[in-house]
């Protein structure tokens, strides 16, 4: 029973399903960071995504409205962190602690205030289900990665790009020359400002719409008060331990979609881990692999610093 | 990897410098523009602000009971901000004074719980040592883990933040939930483990006081021993401490235990002064609301302790908002987090314009 096919195809069905916001969200960060910008918010930003997303979808009952706006409540709010940290040089950490509970305090106030408890959501299945022709016919692999939301294609696809992006384009070499040394590329030319401000917007709106996802494909078109519950944090650590890589990226948002995934399918495969255990174990096995990678030196150089012309 | 990490310290220790200087007006700019926007917000929806601010006075300190509430409110708050406090002094960016916190309640219900009663009064000692020596423990693993790994304190605590609230929650769900109980916390603890109540009529209870003498105890460390010192020089400038001779490894890894300790006595004191069992969710994110007392406090025992009382106040003044206005209490965390926003962006502005 335990090791079935079709249980182990259900099982990474719904693990690859509930990567997804993980996948984006981090994909986000990747880009601040390689801008140098260390983004804690991200968890604010997640969270005004995933509200942003159900406001939209109650407003038009349409849910692929309702994932543009999760991502343009992700944009939003971004751009006003970004014009704390891009323009003002606001202290990165800081104003991300503190992004964070102002988040949480105002995406609950805003599902009080905006949000109708009883509503029911329309079929949700043109963003949560497309069944890529043929492919989703293969044994496991198929249930798994071709009969998905059409989001998770496109972050895939993003990360794909985002990869070749920045290693192989002009952008990417400006990106990560602000990210590795400020001073090098503002003395070049390069307005520090612009770029960081830049990241950060597609890092909100990344993140928001991987809260979007989070409300509207894996649950049902609810929010929850503190419903990322910590999944962007964790996002900031897997961009590290995964070494600024989109594949790697990939690689770890599907394991801890796993974890995801046991929490809701463990007790049908008669696996007996308390749930609360399968809810720690990714920020374990985030905090084995950032201590296992320790040493050595892969990523932007001046990451969590602010710019400030004239001071090396 | 090692330009890096001195680069971190550095900039904990920047942060600290800048934040002292010129400060108290920035703080004060800082809480009359959240303050105005948090009366707008109301504006918004549709209730008279003045009003409103009337209520939450009254409130946070309208009666023996607000006073109370506000004051308990403030303890926890009190706590974390003082653990994070110290660490970042040292240059360590402790932002895991949750876990800690976790911890520090999962180590005081352990003997409250479970010891025999017969030891009485002897309970309550016993169960906040135990719960400051949880949190010492779990906040010396992030110091030993950056000394020897060199892995960045700030990802390492973020993370073990919600390891610690996940293991309260197998806790309370599992191995410490009482046979045939449904109810997701662990069982009552002995009376003997009790905080004694202070105010009569209130809910305030000893810790309030425990806080405060913390807050001292941790201001006479911070200027006026030998160990203060050194702590205070690491954090300034790592490198001048290293070629002064300091013992680096050891400031951070002491001041980590304290602060550890701090945070985790915190978690006890909540447990045993106000929730008498180890619930799932019994933090209302003071590990966060800490960090934000210590930063906005200017990383002072003094201010940590007048802004924790503001943040005491906020919660007890919300409540009361949310009883006669219907305003709902999530309030509170947008008051909370607005002052940290304003004052990291006009540091930021002030650090750019070079008036440091």
């Amino acid at each position: 029973m335990l090791f079935d096919p079709i249980t182990i195809s259900l099982l990474l069905a719904a693990a690859v399903r509930l990567s997804a916001p993980m996948l984006l969200a981090s994909l986000g960060e990747l880009v601040s960071e390689r801008a140098g910008v260390l983004n804690i918010g991200l968890e604010g930003l997640m969270l005004f995504g995933a509200f942003g997303a159900v406001l939209g979808l109650q407003e038009s009952n349409d849910p692929l409205i309702g994932l543009l706006s999760g991502a343009l409540w992700g944009l939003g709010a971004a751009a006003i962190l970004a014009l704390a940290v891009a323009l003002l040089r606001a202290d990165q950490i800081v104003i991300g602690i503190g992004f964070n509970i102002l988040a949480l305090g105002a995406t609950s106030l805003l599902r009080q205030v905006a949000l109708n408890p009883s509503y029911n959501a329309p079929s949700l299945r043109a963003v949560s289900l497309y069944r890529i022709p043929v492919l989703y016919h293969w044994p496991i692999v198929g249930r798994a990665f071709f009969m998905q939301s059409p989001v998770f294609y496109g972050a895939v696809l993003l990360a794909i790009l985002l990869g070749l992006m920045l290693k192989y384009t002009r952008l990417g070499l400006i990106i990560r020359a602000v990210g590795e040394g400020a001073g090098a590329a503002d003395a070049a030319g390069v307005s520090v400002t612009v770029v960081r401000f830049g990241a950060m917007a597609f890092t909100g709106l990344c993140a928001g719409l991987g809260g979007g996802y989070l409300t509207i494909v894996a649950s049902g078109g609810v929010f929850v008060d503190n419903m990322t519950a910590g999944r962007g944090y964790l996002a900031v650590a897997v961009v590290i331990f995964s070494r600024w890589r989109p594949i790697w990226i990939l690689a770890a948002s599907i394991l801890f979609g796993c974890a995801d995934a046991l929490q809701y399918q463990g007790q049908a495969i008669g696996l007996s881990i308390p749930p609360p255990l399968l809810l720690m174990s990714p920020f374990v096995l985030a905090l084995v692999a950032w201590v296992l990678m320790g040493k050595g030196k892969t990523g932007p150089g001046e990451i969590g610093l602010p710019f400030l012309r004239g001071q090396k | 990897m090692t330009e890096t990490r001195t680069r971190w310290r550095d900039r904990a220790g920047s942060a600290a410098q800048k934040l002292s200087q010129g400060y108290a007006l920035v703080v004060i700019i800082a809480f009359a523009a959240s303050l105005a926007v948090g009366l707008l917000i109301l504006a918004a929806l549709g209730v008279s602000p003045w009003r409103a601010l009337g209520v939450m006075i009254g409130g946070a300190f309208g009666s023996r009971m607000a006073i109370g509430d506000t004051l308990v409110f403030m303890t926890p708050r009190l706590m974390t901000a003082l653990a994070a406090l110290i660490a970042i002094r040292c240059g360590f960016y402790n932002l895991g004074a949750e876990g800690q916190l976790q911890l520090g309640a999962v180590g005081a219900v352990l003997p409250a719980t479970m010891l025999p009663h017969s030891l009485g009064l002897l309970l309550l000692p016993i169960s906040l040592i135990s719960g400051a020596i949880f949190g010492a423990l779990w906040g010396l693993i992030p110091a030993v883990l950056k000394l020897w790994r060199g892995a960045n304190e700030i990802i390492v605590t973020l993370m073990m933040n919600f390891i610690g609230i996940y293991f309260v929650k197998y806790l309370v769900e599992g191995p410490l939930q009482p046979a045939g109980s449904n109810f997701n916390m662990s069982a009552k603890v002995a009376t003997g483990a009790m905080l004694p109540l202070i105010l009569p009529g209130t809910r305030l209870h000893l810790g309030a006081v425990i806080a405060v003498v913390v807050a001292a105890l941790l201001w006479v460390l911070l200027y006026h021993s030998t160990f203060g010192i050194r702590l205070r020089a690491a954090g300034l400038s790592p490198r001048a401490a290293r070629l002064q001779g300091m013992p680096l490894s050891r400031l951070i890894l002491s001041s980590m235990l304290i602060s550890g300790a701090i945070a985790g006595l915190g978690g006890a004191i909540e447990v045993l002064g106000v929730q008498y069992r180890l619930i799932e969710g019994f933090s209302a994110d003071f590990g966060f609301d800490g960090l934000a007392v210590a930063l906005l406090g200017g990383l002072e025992p003094l201010g940590a302790v007048i802004v924790a009382l503001y943040f005491g106040a906020i919660n007890s003044g919300t409540i009361a908002l949310q009883s006669v206005l219907s305003i709902p209490s999530a309030m509170a965390m947008i008051m909370s987090g607005l002052p940290i926003l304003f004052l990291a962006s006009i540091q930021g502005y002030r650090l750019v314009k070079g008036r440091r």
